[in-house]
């Protein structure tokens, strides 16, 4: 029973790392806290919802275009908002965030309402059984497809010369541009891989919740609390901070209560924190 | 920060002549949101305090608001005590738990403290939905009494505008003079560099914590005020939403700015409420504004009388 638990738990927690490790990737090449990071997930799941549901689009490209099209809203949202305030005062430049945040949520509640919408599963079927533990397809899916997508920008980071750009502008802003780096498209280019990788982890999550136009602020305080316990700005330490909450809420859900399921959560993050302050991985980019 | 003209002396004259002689005249729902921008405006202040001036992030301000709310909401109903003994009650709870945010941000700050304030908003909300032994959970508290000043019931929403107005008048006064004195100054210091001040002998944890202690009282005043003001609370009312409203408020109305705090609840309360005949889209449209003022006016809305050019970069 722990076994089943714990791993429905990593499947909730590999959608929570990939959108923190989004999240870090602005903080990293930015310096932008971004609070409409949940929402690039949400406008995934919706695009998707559409696409399959009213457009009869096959999910298996319904998935690669919702993911691109939070990409581009990704790009969007750097070249349009972020842009003009870049630099200045930090608090200002999270209002602006949070501006865009309620502009996004909002205007997904204005198309689509406030309902939930139920999602296709792309694999549906019976559980798989593993001696004696019964796991659902979905989850194994989630974990799957998150052990991929992370060694793929693992590898784009350190083989290709995008990620090189990339790594460059979040080590050095200004040794970056004179190494004749187009910072400004490079941070860009850096918003779209973070919104996509956000985007992927909408789709996944879309089968096993609801979508609804309110979901963008709770998965990003997820996110955001996984990133503080992994060590801010730390990649692996993000993905560790995401798994680690999926099956502390999930394990705590069962063994306690499901009331009292966040407020226990953040205590461990206080207790880690007292523990940790630097976080799980302080030193690694 | 920049060099800031203050508003111009007949400016401020005018709004507080207007303050005190408009509402008699407006209709009851333009007095009801008049109540609650000044109930927003002694919070926005006390979050100010926090954010302005010592620099430190908080995004959990709706959780002071609540226990503030609550503890006038419980006594006045459940325990039968008048408001003038549960306000400063709702204070004194308020302040200490102030405690619990201030001692953390001794070892955290920025990024780190504004996920703890968070929690700390989320706990507490969760609680007063939970804890139903204490505050009924979502069913609320009804039936808040208001408050009874020499003999007469302030029944009236102008009476209770002015008592409003009165309590933040005071809040002001005091946030003025607070920020002037030593104290304000060292604050000041040790937001613009922690370790110069520490340098220059300035108390950082005594500062920091006795910094949450006071902004907390000042919520938990706030908050004390709503609760006989609406006269039913909810747990709904204290949500993360609420807290990053009044950090909006804040910092759309100037960072560090007394004056800025007000109009930045004048401007998040009564906006959406002039854009409301464009029904469904006004909280798009709000979006776009927080965007805007933040990308044209990033000192905020007090900034609009400055001679300087915006921004610091």
């Amino acid at each position: 029973m722990l076994v089943q638990i714990v791993v429905s738990g990593l499947a909730s927690g590999a959608t929570y790392a990939l959108i923190a490790l989004g999240f870090v990737i602005i903080w990293n090449t930015a310096a932008v806290v971004n609070f409409a990071q949940g929402e690039f997930a949400v406008a995934a799941m919706f695009v998707a919802l559409v696409l399959s549901r009213f457009g009869h689009v096959p999910l298996f490209l319904a998935l690669p275009a919702s993911v691109a099209a939070s990409a581009l809203l990704g790009w969007l949202t750097e070249r349009i908002v972020i842009r003009p305030v870049i630099g200045r005062n930090a608090m200002t430049v999270v209002t602006v965030t949070i501006g865009l945040q309620i502009v996004l949520s909002d205007g997904a509640k204005l198309i689509f309402g406030g309902q939930p919408y139920p999602f296709p599963a792309p694999f549906s079927g019976a559980p798989l059984g593993f001696g004696g533990v019964v796991l659902p397809r979905q989850s194994l899916l989630v974990i799957l497809a998150m052990a991929l997508l992370v060694a793929a920008l693992h590898a784009m980071s350190v083989l290709t010369p995008f990620g090189k750009r990339l790594r460059a502008v979040a080590q050095d802003r200004e040794v970056a541009a004179m190494m004749g780096i187009d910072v400004n498209r490079t941070v860009a280019q850096g918003f779209a891989v973070s919104a996509a990788v956000a985007g992927v982890a909408g789709v996944l999550l879309a089968p096993v919740i609801f979508v609804s136009a309110d979901l963008g602020l709770p998965l990003l305080i997820k996110s955001f609390v996984a990133a503080i316990i992994g060590g801010f700005g730390s990649y692996p330490g993000a993905l560790a901070g995401g798994l680690l909450i999926g099956v502390i809420d999930n394990v705590v859900s069962y063994a306690v209560s499901t009331d009292y399921r966040d407020v226990i959560s953040f205590l461990v993050l206080i207790v880690m924190l007292l523990l940790r302050p630097t976080g799980l991985f302080p030193n690694h980019r | 920060m920049m060099s800031r003209r203050p508003a111009p002396r007949a400016a401020l004259a005018v709004a507080a002549v207007a303050a005190v002689a408009v509402p008699p005249l407006l209709a009851p729902y333009a007095l009801h949101l008049c109540v609650m921008v000044g109930i927003f405006a002694i919070l926005a202040l006390s979050l100010n305090l926090i954010c302005g001036w010592a620099g430190m992030i908080s995004l959990g301000h709706a959780g002071f608001w609540l226990i503030g709310a609550y503890t006038t909401a419980l006594l006045t109903t459940d325990h039968g005590i008048a408001f003038w003994w549960a306000l400063p009650a709702s204070i004194g709870i308020t302040a200490a738990s102030g405690l619990l945010l201030g001692l953390p941000s001794l070892r955290w700050n920025g990024h780190f403290l504004a996920v703890i304030t968070i929690a700390f908003g989320m706990i507490v909300q969760t609680l007063s939905v939970n804890w139903e032994w204490l505050t009924h959970g979502n069913d609320g508290v009804s039936n808040i009494p208001r408050p009874v000043l020499f003999g007469h019931r302030l029944g009236a929403n102008l009476a209770f505008y002015y008592l409003v107005v009165v309590i933040l008048a005071a809040v002001w006064a005091l946030m003025h003079r607070f920020i002037v004195s030593g104290y304000g100054r060292a604050l000041k210091a040790l937001r613009d560099d922690e370790v110069a001040a520490a340098c220059m002998g300035v108390n950082i944890a005594r500062f920091k914590v006795t910094a949450f202690v006071l902004s907390a009282g000042i919520a938990g005043m706030a908050g004390s005020l709503y609760a006989s003001y609406v006269r039913f609370l909810n747990p709904d009312s204290f949500g993360l939403d609420t807290s990053i409203r009044v950090f909006v408020m804040v910092v759309i109305g100037g960072i560090g700015s007394i004056g800025g705090s007000i109009l930045g609840s004048f401007a998040v309360y009564v906006l959406p409420e002039v854009l409301r005949p464009l029904q469904q889209y006004y909280y798009v449209i709000w979006g776009v504004v927080v965007i805007v003022v933040m990308r044209f006016l990033p000192g905020g809305l007090a900034t609009i009388w400055s001679s300087a050019p915006p921004g610091r970069e």
